[in-house]
């Protein structure tokens, strides 16, 4: 290599950043090439004065510094805080709204008399044929459910009427309405139809009802949640 | 518990953390480096300043991000210069002269900026002596080989470091590194010789002089 290419190199032969072959090949010039020699010196030089240009903070720049990340700091400890205590209860919230939905469907669904009711005569070969299904004897059963639609109390009646024989089972179904929907189904399975959609059949609206509120509730939450954000 | 401040790895896991002393410390360290890039790039203290307030609150906020696939230097050298590159442009803007960024489009690029400096503080540097005069000269250089120098001059990157940080191969942190150095070193050659020359017509003055009045 000659003076001019070595020249190219000094630059990193000095920050020892050159591939080792051409690190040693320079400085074998070098110990020959006084001229190259002086050339390193001055980058040398200019190295160190450039490392001196180095200037020491200002003052008032190191508070500054920790006040800005105090502040920063305070900032982000609040909403960060909120979203996770809020979501425990989010979750919580969101996962009854979940049950009740599925309770009150549920409820409908296994309730094949008196949940039709909305539209009892169309619905009426289907339900029969369910009913027929579930248990060998409800021809009957499409009268009753008429008469439970229209009236809670009424029904009642009309299933007493029904079946006066079986009081137990009436007794049952009612228990069934204040407590759980396992009950109801027990209930359904021995009894007439008739009579226990008279005795259930708020059950499942007012689960329906509930989670409907839950999840308005949820929404607007979020909604507000939201709002809040954007305004940080 | 007492907690061993020492390590840098401790410091970034405790920061991550969020624990406050152990950010502090990382700022310690660095922050000398970073307000010195702002200063030598962007000319003043003020923005200077300004730079590393934004660069830190960068850090904070993106700390957790920080997964140690790189060096923490790397990242936080990186971060520092993305920062400087948006305020240059900013200034830049405002001179409405043209600024390209750091990046590597044209490798024909001038050292030195030929542009118009009537609106930059750098102009206070030009004609003293010495450590004012070199700094003049830096200040003159173009951003591009401006960042690499002070990277590696100042804040005593390696040349990987700076070629991971401004996101540049490694070749053209050899070739800006060694054309501004050369560029430097022959400004201060000239600068050299002007002076001596004066000197001596100087001294000629003199010595002319007291022999007149011995005369």
């Amino acid at each position: 290599m000659d003076c001019a290419e070595i020249r190219q190199h000094l630059s990193e032969y000095l920050d020892n950043e050159a591939a080792p072959v051409l690190q040693r090949q320079i400085k074998e010039h070098l110990a020959a090439c006084p001229q190259c020699r002086r050339q390193l010196a001055e980058l040398h030089e200019l190295s160190q004065a450039l490392t001196a240009l180095s200037e020491p903070l200002p003052d008032g720049l190191s508070a500054r510094l920790a006040d800005c990340l105090t502040q920063q700091r305070r900032e982000q400890v609040s909403p960060r805080r909120t979203p996770l205590h809020k979501k425990a209860l989010f979750k919580v919230a969101s996962i009854a709204a979940c049950l009740l939905l599925c309770l009150g469907a549920a409820g409908l669904a296994f309730e094949p008399g008196q949940d039709g009711a909305p539209t009892p005569d169309n619905s009426l070969p289907e339900l029969a044929a369910l009913d027929a299904d579930s248990n060998g004897e409800k021809q009957l059963a499409p009268e009753n459910k008429d008469i439970g639609l229209y009236g809670g109390s009424e029904s009642a009646d009309a299933s007493i009427g029904a079946a006066p024989s079986d009081s137990d089972a009436a007794n049952v179904a009612e228990d069934s309405e204040g407590t759980t929907f396992g009950e109801a189904d027990a209930a359904d399975t021995e009894d007439e139809p008739g009579e226990n959609s008279a005795a259930r059949s708020p059950v499942p609206f007012i689960l329906l009802a509930a989670a409907c509120l839950l999840v308005i509730f949820l929404l607007v939450w979020l909604l507000l949640q939201r709002k809040k954000d954007s305004k940080i | 518990m007492t907690k061993d401040y020492s390590a840098e790895q401790t410091l970034i896991r405790l920061a991550q953390a969020g624990d406050g002393e152990a950010f502090t410390r990382l700022v310690e360290r660095y922050n000398r480096q970073i307000y010195n890039i702002g200063l030598r790039m962007l000319g003043n203290p003020e923005d200077a300043a300004d730079m590393t307030q934004d660069v830190w609150l960068k850090i904070y906020r993106y700390l957790a991000n920080f997964r140690g696939d790189s060096a923490f230097s790397t990242w936080l050298y990186r971060i520092a210069v993305n920062c400087c590159r948006d305020y240059l442009r900013l200034s830049y803007r405002t001179r409405e002269l043209p600024f390209s960024g750091f990046g590597e489009e044209d490798e024909s690029e001038a050292v030195f900026e030929i542009a118009d400096r009537s609106a930059g503080p750098e102009e206070l540097y030009l004609h003293r002596e010495g450590r004012d005069e070199l700094l003049g000269w830096v200040a003159q250089l173009s951003p591009q080989f401006r960042i690499v120098l002070v990277l590696r001059e100042i804040c005593g990157l390696s040349y990987q470091e700076i070629a991971a940080a401004v996101e540049i191969s490694l070749g053209t942190v050899k070739s800006r590194l060694a054309r501004a150095r050369a560029a430097l070193v022959e400004k201060i050659t000239a600068s050299r010789e002007q002076s001596a020359a004066a000197d001596s017509h100087m001294d000629s003055e003199d010595e002319r002089g007291r022999s007149d009045g011995l005369r």
